[in-house]
């Protein structure tokens, strides 16, 4: 039995339904701990002042809202419960609408809402009611000192609710610019357009959820799985690419030299037996080694021409 | 005064970096910046600073960089002239570090960059060594490399590219190429960051080819005890310094470089330009 996170009722007219709030999002995210590296200790973090250092216990901090750089106004607690929504119990309903007047983008968290004991036959009829009626409620309440507005829906025999950003919070297209939202106008060809239908219609599909997944997240936990099962994963999120490939690349690179400088590989024997490159470099005179370096880089010129 | 041993002020810096502009302006051009920033001087704090300050004048170009970590963007700095290079100086960036790749095509890197650093006891003599050994591979594989100095310990060795290539292919052949170099000389070469592997030995580090770091740039200024630069040289030079086991011929100062670009010009300036491809590595193991 999942917790309630709030309780309270759903007031419209005279009609009063008990109801209970019950998240309809289980987060999934993948949480880590911080450790220290060398020892897996735990860390800790301290709020300490800028000034000198000190730590500061939680009943000395004040919130400070920045007016311009570095000059803050401080408001207390107190000041803040003094102008807290007033704890009320209601989710007051103020307007039915139809669904498809709300533009998803105002949808923020979904809950479910459930009947409070011996509410469950107004809960029935709200639901039955609401669902005939093909309608969606907008309520305001109150949860955790924040006003909250939210569109309340049947699903089968249950309510929804879905929490709502206000107006102001919604960015209008118009407000991001001209380089996000091109002017209207523009000539199209209507070929075009009847392809980019085309296209569109041939990848036209019942939405079906379950299809995607959180690769990443499956993909992290299945290395998590691994390095508990104790099976070694190398180098795993390190920010090496590809570690596997490269003592190929490295054995390519080798071979590669190898061909140029008209040297025969010294095969699989002697495996890791650091090999002195053959001309030690530094005693080489400088003539030489110009010359040297010439023909070679004529040759693998001839190479590459092949 | 930046410089408090030597007493090398702000005003000889900014007028250092005002008169290397020509040279170095080709190398730094169109790349997003990280500036290093020392407002007290060399031996007091420093900072790095990507996102370009707030109160840069309106004519600072910058770039806007996707930056994973903040999941966000970062607009860099990007110095295109003489102007903003000073602007820069000015705010104490004694080091300048673009990145290897421009910043209308981040993902490509117009250089394959080597810096090899000595670990104690080692020096910049085991370096050339190194280096040496690196042109020569370079060498044999048809393709062009040219040596700086990093202005402190070590010497870093470029291959321009200026072709199509991805930081996916420079990376791991770099790292390629320094897995050889230790395999042929372990004694000598390590190919691994961590510090207690590079004791005698020399770091060839490959992963400076990456797109989310940078390297110091040639002509920049290092915040040593001395104002050292970032100076290309020339292969008879590190091949003299290694013959007559004299690192000062490998150290070169703001008036030292002034001098050496008067009188030879740009030695760095083929990184900017000469197209060379890499051989793709893979195709040969297939």
């Amino acid at each position: 039995m999942p917790r309630a996170i709030w309780s309270g009722s759903i007031s419209f007219g005279l009609l009063n339904v008990p109801v209970k709030l019950y998240s309809a999002v289980s987060r999934k995210n993948v949480s880590f701990r911080e450790l220290r590296e060398k020892d897996g200790s735990r860390i800790r973090h301290k709020r300490v002042a800028e000034a000198d250092g000190e730590e500061v216990s939680y009943e000395d901090i004040v919130k400070g809202y920045e007016v311009a750089p570095e000059q803050y106004v401080v408001i207390t607690r107190d000041e803040l419960e003094e102008i807290d929504p007033k704890k009320t119990r209601a989710i007051e309903i103020q307007d039915f609408v139809d669904l498809d007047d709300i533009d998803p983008i105002y949808f923020d968290h979904p809950y479910y809402l459930g009947p409070d004991k011996g509410a469950e036959k107004a809960y029935a009829l709200l639901v039955k009611a609401m669902g005939d009626a093909k309608k969606v409620a907008v309520a305001r309440f109150v949860l955790r000192n924040r006003e909250h507005l939210a569109a309340i829906r049947p699903a089968d025999n249950v309510l929804t609710m879905a929490t709502m950003r206000f107006a102001d919070e919604v960015v209008a297209p118009g407000e991001l610019g001209e380089d996000v939202v091109p002017e209207d106008g523009r000539k199209l060809d209507k070929r075009e357009v009847d392809m980019a239908k085309q296209l569109i219609d041939s990848l036209t599909a019942d939405f079906d959820p379950s299809k995607y997944h959180d690769e990443y997240r499956e993909e992290l936990l299945s290395l998590i799985d691994r390095k508990a099962q104790g099976k070694s994963v190398v180098e795993a999120v390190s920010e090496e690419p590809t570690p596997t490939k490269a003592p190929d690349l490295m054995a390519a690179l080798e071979e590669s030299l190898a061909a140029v400088r008209g040297e025969p590989l010294s095969g699989g024997d002697g495996d890791g037996a650091a090999k002195k490159p053959k001309r030690s470099t530094a005693k080489k005179s400088p003539s030489r080694s110009k010359s040297s370096q010439s023909k070679s880089r004529s040759r693998s010129k001839a190479k590459a021409a092949k | 005064m930046l410089w408090p041993e030597v007493g090398f002020t702000k005003g000889e810096m900014i007028d250092y970096y005002a008169r290397i502009a020509d040279a170095i302006l080709p190398h730094i051009r169109a790349r997003p910046m990280t500036l290093k920033r020392y407002p007290n001087g060399v031996a007091e704090k420093h900072f790095y600073e990507k996102r370009c300050p707030k109160h840069r004048p309106d004519w600072v170009e910058t770039a806007p960089i996707w930056s994973g970590r903040n999941e966000g963007e970062i607009d860099y700095c990007v110095c295109d002239d003489r102007a903003t290079l000073i602007w820069m100086a000015q705010l104490a960036s004694l080091e300048l570090h673009p990145s290897l790749s421009r910043s209308k095509e981040i993902e490509r890197p117009t250089v394959l960059a080597f810096d090899l650093d000595p670990g104690a006891p080692a020096t910049i003599m085991e370096c050339c060594t190194i280096a040496l050994r690196l042109r020569e591979l370079f060498g044999d594989l048809g393709l062009e490399s040219f040596p700086k100095t990093s202005g402190s310990k070590g010497i870093q060795v470029y291959v321009p590219l200026n072709t199509k290539i991805a930081y996916e292919q420079t990376k791991p052949f770099a790292r390629a190429v320094a897995q050889l170099l230790e395999r042929q000389d372990p004694d000598l070469v390590v190919s691994r960051m961590a510090k207690n592997l590079r004791k005698g030995k020399v770091l060839v580090d490959w992963s400076q080819n990456d797109e989310h770091k940078t390297t110091v740039s040639v002509y920049s200024l290092r915040a040593r005890e001395r104002p050292t630069v970032s100076t290309p040289v020339e292969w008879k030079e590190v091949e003299r310094a290694l013959k007559r086991e004299d690192p000062d011929l490998l150290s070169f100062e703001a008036g030292d470089v002034l001098k050496r670009v008067k009188k030879s010009g740009d030695l760095f300036a083929p990184v900017a330009e000469l197209k060379q491809k890499l051989p793709d590595l893979e195709q040969a193991v297939r």
